[in-house]
Order: structure tokens, then C-alpha cells, then sequence
């Protein structure tokens, strides 16, 4: 099993947060925010130093708690100082974005990583509807139909135009093509059926996140499942979960401080008004909404959804043995990690990392 | 109408600059031939009552042209689909001067593979549709006729016509379903690289049978192709929110 360290960028100061999302920039201190991502590219190269065979990056919008809202512009910086690891986007939103601009920007990532691009698709959460003016009914529709246009685009060797039900060009010629023929490896990151379906009709690999063992088994036996009836079966790293981590000397202390993050209210983070959340759950359903109806809860609690409960805690032992449960459940042939929880400094994600990389990561490359 | 290729059937529909259309498929694509006859006169031709497999594809256009000839049409832009694109190549090819302007949707005829008998109809429907389920939505008789022609694995065209392509000198359209299975991936890449003035255009989420997939999307690239010919490529629809 390979472990990857995800590179958040996140902002020194991202304990002072409102819970809310977005995060107003008047909580950005340039010059703090010049050290945050210097600190955090320090993070993914001591990463790769210890032994971590992946670097990803994510698309995550208006926050400083995945501050990476241009992961091709954060894996372009990072590759620089990164020379073996792999560079993973997982991914790129596709329904926020032009899928030609991001073909051409993976074609050229490949060629800047001399070949070590893995390339990922994702929706986004629900909060990032709001990002980009993109309706939250079309969202899957336009990921799906992303997905395609970027495959064409990487591999198509003469121009062409799409007519799509979403995108509509008449030229399109990306270049350079990728240095990985016939295209670098590609992770569809989700939870829906329709998307695992994809992935695994069109032999891409697959990427989930947070969620239980039991959950992402059932996910990942779907999507097997589907492999074998299109007649190929994935490798190891083809199949990725992302989790988030909180590792101590022992479980004693990791979940001493875990609890005290609990009393302090301190896991959100992805938190809107319930009227929005309503909204936007709704039109990704396809259900008729009455905006009649709709209103702004009352003064102290208007406010819901979080960050998603961390998946892994504890000690070097018991984090081993969580993190063998999604290899030997799940088939999960990489683990995708989160280190940097709000309340961390760059410190202690540096300590973080020493002894993951000393007790942890041995032993799961074992797997 | 008698010709050497035996009787052909033709209908003409519309006003406007003549456009000729070969669609010699059996699910057809009504959408298409009424937007196209909306705008420009239509002389829509049937394949010859016997199997075009059968006869030789050459001899097919020139009953075409014969066709064309006798409305008095003068120049005219071409479209085809499947076989009837297969067919409409050659009719380019053999007077170039009368065929300003060809669309080809879903051709056999360039980097052809081998036909795949289909056993059954659902098959079939699995060969020529992206969503062949979709295909209890066709309407009768097309569907009936879809499905059971197909059966018969009928479709195939005459040989490769690939060392044809770099003589035609119509400004050209190839649209391709993107899921076409009959169609090998690599044939839109050689239309482009052969044509002199080729566009090749991928309808998405479409199998060959682009006209029961995506008949909207379909009749909107072709219609615009039609009207601008190469120049297509540039925008022309205003991306202004509030003036």
C-alpha cells in the first residue's frame, strides 16, 4: 500500500475561522499567507522525504483551510522542490470548470512532472455550488460529460469539435499532449453509482473520502464488481481513500486531543445558512423547491453542515490497523491523508509527519 | 426515378438553396430533415430498393447525381448519414463542383471495421445506441425497423475508402456519435488529417445512431455547419448578461 500526503496549504491562523464558509478574505494577512504556503511546501517535501510515494492537492474554493482554489498552479510550485513523488489532483471540480482549460493544463503538468501526473475528477461538496454560478441540478451532468471531453481532449490526435449537452466547442486541440501514453492514470473521486459506473466502464481508478470502512467497502465492491463485468481489473493504486488524520505517540494522547476538539466546537468548517443548504440539496436531487417556504433560521441556529469527522486517531499501532481495514475491506491500494487539523501548526504536522513516516508508513507499504 | 442503379425514390420538401440528403438508415432522423427543411429545399433520397451492399457504391452516387440532375438543382450541399455518407463521398468525389459542401454523419466507409453479426435486437440496440434502452422510446415504425434490420446485420459498408479522402475538395463535416461502437475511435482523426477542409465534430453522449440519441444536438451542428461552412469554428452567439 502507498501513502500520499495531501498537500491542504492551509492558513497558519485557520483555528481563528468562523465556522462558516466561505472564509472572508479579511481573515488573510499577506504576509502570513506567504509563510503558510512556504510552511506547507516544506510539509509535502519532508512528505516525500519519509517515504510518502504521493503528493495530491485538491480544488477547494473561498476557504484558508484547503487553500489550493488552482491545484495545477500548487503542483506546478511543488514539483519544483518534489522530484520523485508522484503529483496527484483529486481532483480538479469539473462541473465549476472548462474541461478543455483543465485537459490542457493536466497535459501540461505531465510534461512539467516529466511523467508524474495522476489525474483526478471530482463534483465538489455542496458549498462550492455556489462557487462559479454553475446550477447545483446540473452538476452531475456536467462532471460526467466533463469527464468525457477531457479524455477526448487528451487523446484525440487532430482537432475536433463537441456538441455536448453542456459544452460546446468548436475547436479543440490541446497541447502538449501528455507525457504518459495514452493518458496519465486517472482517479474519478466519488460516492455515486453513476460516476463509480463511469470510472469503472471507462478503466479509470477510483477515489473516495471520509467515509466508514463499511461504507466505502460497499462503494468500491460496486465498482469492482463493474471492472470485471468491462473485463479489466484495477491495480492497487487505482483504487485511493482520503481520510483525515490526527497521529500521536499513543491513543491515549490522540484521543485526549480529540475530545478537546469536540468541546471546543472546533470540526467545522464547510458550515452555511440551512436555507442555502435546503437549496442547493434539493436542486441536486431535482426536487421542485417552494421558495415561499424558505427562510433563514432564527439568530443562533441558522447555521449547519461541518467538516467531516476525522477518519483516522490514534496512536502508530492502532492508526496501522485502521488504515489495514480500508486496504483489506475496501481494496484500497493508496491512502490519501489529511494532516493539517485546524488547530495544528506547522510544528506539529512536521511531528506529524516524522512519525507516521518512522512507525506507520513501514508497515502499511507491507500491506 | 430510374437510374443505373436501379429505381430510387426522392422527395423534395422546403424553399431555399437545394440541399440533398442521403439518410439510408432505418431509425432515420426526422429532426434533422425537418430542420433542414425549414431553411433550404430538401431533395431527400431513398437507397436503391435492393441491398446498396450489393451494388457497386460508384454506380449508387452516380444514380444520385442523376437524381439531382433531373430537379435541376444546381450546386447543392450533401448530407449523409451511415451508408448514405458512405455513398455521398463518392458523389463528391465524382463532381466535385456540384458539392460545395458535404456532411457525413457516423461514415463506415473510412478505417471500416468488421461487421459484428447481431444476433438478436437487443444487440443491436446495444451496437447503435449510447442508452440502448432508450430505444423503447422510438416511435413506430422506426424502432421496429431499428431493431430488426439491424438483426439481419445489415450496415456494413464497401471497402476502405481512406486513400479517397485528400481528393475531396468540399468544405467537409464528419460527425460522430461519441460513443459510436461501429465506428473505430481513430476514423474522426483520419477524416481531419486527409480532408483538406475537414471538420470532425463529436456528438456527446451519442452511439452511431446520432439521430435517436441526440436528435436536437444533431440538426444544430448540421444546420450551422450548412449555414457557415468552415466557418463555424467562430462564435457567434452573444455572451452579454445584461446590456
Amino acid at each position: 500500500m502507498k501513502a500520499s500526503y495531501l498537500g491542504a496549504m492551509g492558513y497558519a491562523l485557520r483555528r481563528d475561522f468562523p465556522p462558516t464558509w466561505p472564509t472572508p478574505p479579511a481573515y488573510n494577512d499577506p504576509e502570513l499567507s506567504v509563510q503558510s504556503y512556504k510552511d506547507g511546501i516544506e510539509e509535502c517535501e519532508f512528505a516525500e522525504e519519509m517515504g510518502f510515494e504521493w503528493i495530491s492537492f485538491s480544488e477547494h474554493h473561498y476557504s484558508g483551510r484547503i487553500a489550493t482554489g488552482t491545484p495545477s498552479v500548487m503542483v506546478a510550485a511543488v514539483a519544483e522542490r518534489c522530484k520523485k513523488a508522484r503529483m496527484a489532483i483529486l481532483g480538479h471540480l469539473l462541473p465549476l470548470n472548462n474541461p478543455v482549460r483543465i485537459a490542457e493544463e493536466l497535459a501540461l503538468l505531465d510534461n512539467l512532472t516529466e511523467g508524474r501526473l495522476v489525474m483526478g475528477f471530482l463534483r465538489g461538496t455542496p458549498n462550492e455550488d455556489q462557487v462559479y454560478g454553475v446550477n447545483p441540478s446540473e452538476g452531475r451532468g456536467r462532471m460526467l460529460e466533463g469527464m468525457d471531453l477531457i479524455l477526448r481532449a487528451l487523446t484525440e490526435q487532430q482537432p475536433f469539435a463537441w456538441e455536448g449537452r453542456y459544452y460546446q466547442y468548436r475547436t479543440v486541440a490541446v497541447w502538449p499532449r501528455p507525457v504518459q501514453q495514452p493518458l496519465p492514470p486517472a482517479i474519478v473521486a466519488t460516492r455515486s453509482d453513476d460516476a463509480v459506473h463511469f470510472a469503472a466502464t471507462h478503466h479509470l481508478g477510483l477515489g473516495v473520502s471520509f467515509l466508514p470502512v463499511e461504507d466505502v467497502a460497499t462503494i468500491t465492491g460496486k465498482y469492482f464488481r463493474w471492472c470485471e463485468e468491462a473485463g479489466w481489473t484495477p491495480q492497487p493504486d487505482e483504487v485511493v481513500f482520503r481520510g483525515s488524520i490526527y497521529l500521536a505517540e499513543t491513543d491515549e494522547k490522540a484521543w485526549d486531543w480529540f475530545h478537546k476538539q469536540e468541546d471546543q466546537g472546533r470540526a467545522r468548517g464547510m458550515a452555511m445558512r440551512s436555507s442555502v443548504a435546503q437549496v442547493i440539496q434539493a436542486q441536486r436531487s431535482g426536487q421542485d423547491i417552494d421558495y415561499s417556504h424558505v427562510f433563514a433560521g432564527s439568530e443562533s441556529g441558522d447555521i449547519v453542515g461541518g467538516s467531516p469527522a476525522l477518519t483516522f486517531v490514534g496512536g502508530p499501532d492502532s492508526i496501522t490497523e485502521q488504515i489495514r481495514a480500508y486496504h483489506d475491506q475496501c481494496g484500497a491500494g493508496v491512502i490519501d491523508l489529511f494532516f493539517q487539523q485546524p488547530t495544528l501548526d506547522h510544528r506539529d504536522i512536521m511531528a506529524s509527519i516524522d512519525l507516521f513516516g518512522r512507525e506507520v508508513l513501514p508497515r502499511i507499504k507491507e500491506f | 426515378m430510374s437510374t443505373v442503379s436501379g429505381d430510387l425514390r426522392y422527395s423534395l420538401s422546403g424553399q431555399g438553396d437545394p440541399v440533398v440528403l442521403l439518410d439510408w438508415t432505418p431509425w432515420k432522423s426526422p429532426v434533422l430533415a425537418g430542420a433542414l427543411a425549414a431553411a433550404y429545399r430538401v431533395l431527400s433520397v431513398e437507397p436503391p430498393e435492393n441491398d446498396v451492399r450489393v451494388k457497386a457504391i460508384d454506380d449508387v452516387a452516380a444514380a444520385v447525381l442523376a437524381v439531382a440532375d433531373w430537379a435541376g438543382l444546381g450546386p447543392f450541399t450533401l448530407v449523409g448519414t451511415s451508408l448514405g455518407a458512405d455513398a455521398a463521398l463518392r458523389v463528391a468525389l465524382q463532381r466535385p463542383l456540384s458539392v460545395p459542401t458535404l456532411v457525413v454523419i457516423s461514415p463506415t466507409c473510412v478505417a471500416p471495421s468488421r461487421p459484428t453479426r447481431r444476433n438478436t435486437p437487443e444487440q443491436a440496440a446495444s451496437a447503435m445506441l449510447a442508452h440502448p434502452d432508450d430505444s423503447h422510446d422510438l416511435p413506430e415504425p422506426r424502432r421496429t425497423a431499428l431493431l430488426a434490420s439491424l438483426a439481419e446485420g445489415r450496415g456494413a459498408s464497401g471497402g476502405d475508402a481512406t486513400s479517397l479522402l485528400p481528393a475531396l475538395s468540399s468544405a467537409t463535416l464528419a460527425v460522430f456519435g461519441q460513443e459510436d461502437r461501429l465506428v473505430p475511435r481513430e476514423a474522426g482523426g483520419i477524416w481531419k488529417g486527409s480532408v483538406p477542409n475537414c471538420s470532425v465534430c463529436y456528438v456527446y453522449d451519442a452511439g452511431h445512431a446520432v439521430g435517436v440519441d441526440r436528435p436536437d444536438a444533431l440538426a444544430a451542428v448540421v444546420l450551422d455547419f450548412v449555414e457557415r461552412r468552415e466557418t463555424f469554428v467562430v462564435e457567434n452567439r452573444s455572451s452579454l448578461i445584461n446590456p
